[in-house]
């Protein structure tokens, strides 16, 4: 790449654990709510996934309604693959 | 109620399409002791719960079963 | 499972024969085979009382494994065996 654009596979495949550490953190506080560890987990994945889904969406399209950007003059979130089609997932 | 992202939460590739296994996995899914009508149950009994906790729970486990949406297992 | 629903005579006339069966005994009850005492870790619990360990924060796994593994909680990772669910068989 002769940019600094992230490369896209390496960069969903983050965003993919990432979420996957919060979604599984997310449980885990539902049955304990005031564990300091756990709380502290879920801030520092937190920040991270919502870097990862932000960049992502620079580079490539929004991935969720909240990163989608309404400067571009196009409505992107149909432009890039769904989950079931080639190259989605 | 739900927020929708352009990703499965555990990616998918199906390298070697086969009804048979694509059957098991539907039977899973659906019908009345599948995945999706257990997913119904803790999304319906969270209104009356009355532990905050037990409320999460049932919600968040409730919420995965629709990931199981994306069949790719149908792609055969 | 086991079927403990095996009645002789009920059996033999399911089966569509009026005579007795010549199937062995042990070919129509199942064997018993209980091998949890080697690895029964509730043996001094009380009876009739259901226990759910409480879970603590501890051996988290990286993110990367944990997403591989489907947990990042490595006492719940748990992959099939098919070996009759003996604890802390690794």
């Amino acid at each position: 790449m002769s940019d600094n654009r992230p490369c896209r596979e390496e960069l969903f495949e983050w965003i993919n654990v990432v979420s996957f550490s919060v979604d599984d953190v997310k449980l885990y506080l539902d049955t304990h709510p005031c564990d300091r560890d756990a709380l502290e987990y879920f801030e520092e994945f937190k920040k991270q996934r919502v870097q990862a889904l932000k960049e992502y969406a620079k580079y490539y399209g929004p991935l969720t309604i909240d990163t989608a950007c309404t400067p571009a003059e196009r409505w992107a979130w149909i432009d890039n693959p769904w989950p079931w089609q080639e190259g989605g997932c | 109620m739900w927020n929708y992202e352009k990703r499965l939460q555990h990616p998918v590739k199906i390298t070697q399409p086969n009804p048979e296994i694509a059957q098991v996995i539907i039977s899973q899914f659906g019908g009345p002791d599948g995945e999706l009508a257990a997913s119904m149950r803790y999304l319906s009994q969270r209104y009356t719960m009355p532990y905050n906790e037990v409320t999460g729970i049932l919600t968040d486990i409730g919420r995965e079963a629709p990931e199981m949406f994306h069949l790719r297992g149908l792609q055969f | 499972m086991p079927n403990y629903r095996y009645n002789q005579q009920d059996f033999s006339r399911r089966r569509g024969c009026g005579q007795p069966s010549s199937v062995t005994p042990e070919a129509i009850y199942p064997v018993c085979r209980d091998s949890r005492s080697s690895c029964d870790e509730l043996n001094n619990m009380p009876l009739a009382m259901a226990y759910v360990p409480w879970q603590e924060w501890r051996n988290i796994y990286e993110a990367e494994k944990g997403f591989h593994c489907g947990t990042i909680f490595e006492e719940l990772n748990k992959p099939f065996r098919g070996i009759g669910g003996c604890q802390n068989v690794r």
